[in-house]
């Protein structure tokens, strides 16, 4: 049986069309994906995003140890700041990714994908040091995200000034409701936003707080059409066991000059280049590509989508795609739609920020 | 509650018909569309191409996924309707009117008898937890 998050019966209220989603139930719309999506990109939207997972990392060279085993670099990280970084397998795959919070001197929370928390949580067990605590209190734990341009006012309204001027990937924790919570100028959709974690009862009633105040409910769907627009990854598309961070393209997140498991794989790849590299699609015909259509160069197949949708702020069809070297580099390839070749520009992978500087 | 409307012929993949003398209208119903969720591309067939009951004649896509379209009846398209390419959220906004999808000459009325009437329709959905 999949599982309630707190908020379960806020989105029944709301009128939520639930799914179950990595074995929680979530709301995958309220009224409309489209919606959702447009009111974050203009206004402010919140999501449920309890199902995430949350681990601790503490003890004694907790940080040199949990260092090893990420690409991003944790020295980097001074207390209150938070991560966006990768874990990868010695063979360069993808274990997950995550955002990293250095919440005390020799103590890291780890935010990681629903669907991998178990596997991270047994990664993360075998390789540091038994000195080291690895504990998993993704149960405990609530979150919602608030996103959108218009997130900074309702947070000064809700959790006060102070809590509002955060930097981007700064983070407090916050009094509320007689407990306390952890809030990061973080996100997942491409636009200014912050997000929570804290006990279940608090998250509720913030998340009440915020909707009373005319911020959008939104559910996974626009969760997923955001995060696209905007050219993230998602772990199970753009990332996997068999997709290294390089061939993602997420080289500002791998710091090859320390050492890390896996270091060695990508280095390699990043100097004499990878097979594959994924390429941002923009259709010139109508038409959706999904994850696993093939991509053609010509009569011959060179990639394929890992993740392809009506991009909704933007007003096109777009997809993401793993394409063989070279080919990357060629300025218009082919996406087979059901037995039709649709003709695709090959564009940056962030489109939505493509577009707001004027590139399309 | 999704509408069902009475004078209409349903097919178990959730497609209505609208018989307009020897031809019939086709489209999805407010169920399917509510299933669907936000509509952003329908592919439908040309006119003058042969539609089969209960064989597939295009596709609706919506932000979800990825959803055949069965014809209720066979026969000819005689009339497709333009406006979804520019505006396929007619489907969601008004399934049974302007977001028809195609004009069919139909070749057999038997097959008519083949379709659910309103009232099976509706048992259906009841079904399906509707």
């Amino acid at each position: 049986m999949p599982e309630k998050t707190p908020l379960y019966e806020e989105h029944l209220k709301l009128g939520a069309k639930m799914i179950d989603f990595s074995g929680y139930l979530l709301p995958v719309q309220y009224t409309s994906i489209i919606e959702e999506h447009l009111a974050v990109r203009e206004r402010a939207g919140v999501f449920d995003i309890s199902h995430m997972g949350e681990i601790l990392v503490e003890g004694e060279g907790a940080g040199p140890a949990l260092n090893r085993l990420l690409t991003n670099d944790l020295e980097l990280l001074f207390p209150g700041r938070a991560q966006y970084t990768i874990m990868t397998y010695g063979h360069g795959g993808t274990v997950d990714d995550l955002i990293a919070y250095r919440v005390a001197a020799s103590a890291y929370l780890l935010v990681v994908n629903a669907a991998n928390i178990r596997k991270d949580y047994a990664h993360l067990r075998q390789h540091l040091p038994p000195g080291v605590a690895v504990r998993d209190l993704s149960a405990g734990y609530a979150g919602i995200a608030l996103q959108g341009p218009r997130s900074r006012e309702h947070v000064k309204t809700v959790l006060g000034e102070e809590v509002a001027g955060l930097p981007p990937f700064g983070f407090t924790f916050a009094p509320y409701g007689g407990d306390e919570v952890l809030v990061s100028r973080t996100g997942y959709t491409g636009e200014d936003g912050f997000e929570v974690y804290g006990p279940p009862g608090a998250v509720r009633d913030l998340f009440r707080a915020f909707v009373r105040q005319g911020v959008v409910p939104c559910g996974l769907g626009a969760r997923d059409t955001l995060r696209f627009e905007a050219g993230l990854p998602l772990y199970g598309h753009e990332l996997g066991e068999d997709i290294t961070p390089v061939e993602a393209g997420l080289d500002p997140f791998i710091k090859l000059e320390k050492d890390f498991l896996g270091r060695q794989v990508l280095l390699a790849q990043k100097e004499q280049g990878t097979g594959r590299r994924l390429v941002g699609l923009r259709l010139k015909e109508k038409g959706v590509a999904r994850q696993g259509y093939a991509v053609w160069s010509g009569e011959k197949q060179v990639g394929f989508v890992t993740t392809g949708n009506y991009a909704p702020y933007l007003k096109g069809y777009f997809a993401l795609a793993l394409v063989d070297t070279p080919y990357h580099r060629e300025r218009v390839l082919a996406v087979e739609v059901r037995g039709k070749r649709l003709e695709a520009e090959v564009l940056p992978k962030n489109f939505l920020k493509f577009f707001r500087r004027g590139g399309i | 509650m999704s509408r069902v409307l009475p004078n209409l012929r349903y097919t178990r993949e959730h497609e209505w018909l609208l018989v307009e003398g020897g031809r019939g209208r086709v489209g999805i119903t407010d169920y399917a569309q509510e299933s669907l969720g936000d509509v952003v591309y329908v592919e439908l067939p040309g006119v003058g191409d042969k539609v089969v009951q209960g064989e597939p004649f295009g596709v609706v896509e919506s932000v979800k996924a990825a959803s055949d379209l069965y014809a209720p009846v066979s026969g000819v398209v005689v009339e497709v309707n333009e406006a979804l390419k520019e505006s396929p959220e007619l489907v969601n906004r008004d399934p049974y009117g302007e977001g028809w999808m195609i004009l069919v000459e139909m070749a057999d009325e038997g097959e008519l008898e083949k379709l659910l009437t309103a009232e099976e329709y509706e048992k259906l959905l009841a079904g399906e937890g509707e």
